[in-house]
């Protein structure tokens, strides 16, 4: 049995969670605003995995240390894989995202600019504890993938590119289409043409769902593991709930969960 | 009940602090501790692991600590192997080149062999547990998911060197072991994460803080 996945992403900038659109960010609240008002706990029980993903500019060693302090606070209540990417250019900060909780993290810029380092992570932490995104926007009839959140352009998304990702020492792969960003009118299955259904690594899809019948229909897809969602406003209370049961109502094989204590 | 002790082996190589979030959540007391020195006090010993298993058992042996589980295992202490602390608890791991492991159980822990249609490795996510009828499976379902992440695992073949354990299955195109326990129901190894999957976890992790 092979399960699908559902995967709610943070964005996680100043102290706060975002809501994203087309990779502009727009501040929603702080840890405990989530708590209060999005019951998060009653969220995360119908998840498979969470992201956190800080995006914050400059990362100083204090703001690395309330970023930490803010995932341990929320990650209290919540038993499910996590997550941690943003802005890792190191190994040392790597490590601590691992120490604070972290059972993967993810990686985009620095698939281009420091293989090693990914290298050097997977070969202490295993393969299994990267998770590649990479941010592709369409230009014409191509995609392009950009690293630093989306800002710099750096390689066009074809087979060739393809052929570098398989050689990537990761676990999973999250491709993350910048024009869907936070649109809620649908996952772009067009990103799935360039992997054929033997492609090694587990592949996963962000941006765009926006109702329970994008996700079924990008998980009904063979080449798909799983959709990663980080539409606040759409999912968050008992969103996912819905959306996860109406997915198994169509045939797609998730792991059921009843309500956490 | 709750007035038992929960330790969590800190050895370097595992994700602790999950393991101890759900013991909090559970209101089951817990210490982490990265030695045995004190070993006399221990009823209950969790070993989670990630990473890989040549690091892990070099951890383990650097640090001196092989003999005391051992002796740990054949006294009325009841040990929980996570993940990479279950595959560490066999004879021999191949990953990075091979290396000898705790042998508490007979095998060796393997990387996925798949014949035909290849399936992604490593094995993510949650995946159906058969699970055996024992104490520490008390109140969770016949076949129940729990969230696998590996590249390695303990192949179905280990069943017929270990006759007198108890094992749970998983199906990854192949049947492997996730899940073992020995005759005297004292030494227990998971190669899910029950600290990461939502209630059966919880209970599982319950269970087993509450064996005597």
């Amino acid at each position: 049995m092979i399960f699908k996945r559902i995967i709610f992403s943070l964005l996680y900038n100043d102290r706060c969670f975002n809501l994203s659109r087309n990779f502009r960010l727009q501040k929603v609240g702080d840890i405990q605003w989530i708590k209060n008002n999005y019951g998060f706990g009653e969220t995360a029980s119908q998840i498979d995995e969470l992201i956190i993903t800080n995006v914050t500019r400059n990362l100083s060693k204090k703001d690395q240390n309330d970023f930490f302090h803010d995932i341990n606070n929320l990650r209290k209540k919540i038993f499910v894989p996590l997550t941690i990417g943003g802005r890792i250019k190191d190994f040392e900060y790597a490590k601590n995202c691992f120490k604070n909780g972290a059972d993967k993290i993810l990686i985009n810029t620095s698939i281009f600019d420091d293989i090693n380092l990914v290298n050097k992570i997977s070969n202490v932490y295993g393969s299994q504890a990267i998770t590649v995104m990479i941010d592709v926007k369409k230009e014409g009839n191509e995609f392009f993938c950009y690293k630093e959140c989306g800002e710099k352009k750096q390689t066009k998304l074809d087979q060739k590119f393809v052929k570098f990702l398989k050689k990537i020492k990761c676990g999973e792969i999250i491709i993350n289409s910048i024009d869907n960003d936070g649109n809620g009118a649908g996952i772009n299955l067009d990103l799935l043409n360039f992997f054929s259904e033997k492609f090694s690594k587990p592949l996963l899809l962000m941006g765009g769902a926006g109702k329970p019948e994008h996700i079924w229909e990008t998980l009904k897809n063979k080449k798909v593991s799983g959709v990663v969602t980080a539409n606040l406003f759409n999912f968050l209370g008992t969103g996912l709930k819905i959306a996860r049961d109406e997915c198994i109502k169509q045939g797609i094989k998730l792991p059921s969960f009843k309500e956490t204590k | 009940m709750k007035n038992k002790i929960v330790h969590i082996l800190d050895c370097g190589f595992g994700n602790i602090s999950s393991v101890e979030n759900a013991f909090n959540f559970l209101m089951v007391k817990n210490k982490t501790i990265s030695n045995l020195d004190e070993s006399d006090k221990i009823t209950h010993l969790v070993i989670p692991g990630v990473g890989n298993f040549k690091s892990a058992i070099k951890k383990i042996k650097s640090k001196n600590i092989e003999k005391k589980i051992n002796e740990l295992s054949k006294k009325k202490c009841f040990i929980l192997g996570i993940c990479l602390g279950m595959q560490i608890m066999f004879e021999y791991g191949d990953e990075n080149g091979g290396s000898k492991g705790l042998g508490f159980f007979k095998g060796s822990c393997k990387k996925f062999i798949f014949k035909k249609n290849p399936l992604p490795i490593p094995h993510v996510g949650f995946n159906l547990v058969k699970k055996p009828k024992t104490k520490i499976w008390k109140k969770i379902d016949k076949e129940a998911p729990f969230y696998f992440i590996h590249e390695y695992r303990i192949g179905n073949e280990i069943k017929k060197l270990n006759t007198k354990c108890f094992f749970g299955i998983t199906n990854y195109q192949e049947d492997f072991v996730s899940y073992i326990e020995n005759s005297n129901g004292n030494v227990f190894g998971a190669q899910f994460h029950p600290e990461k999957s939502q209630k059966n976890g919880l209970k599982f992790l319950e269970n087993f803080s509450q064996l005597s």
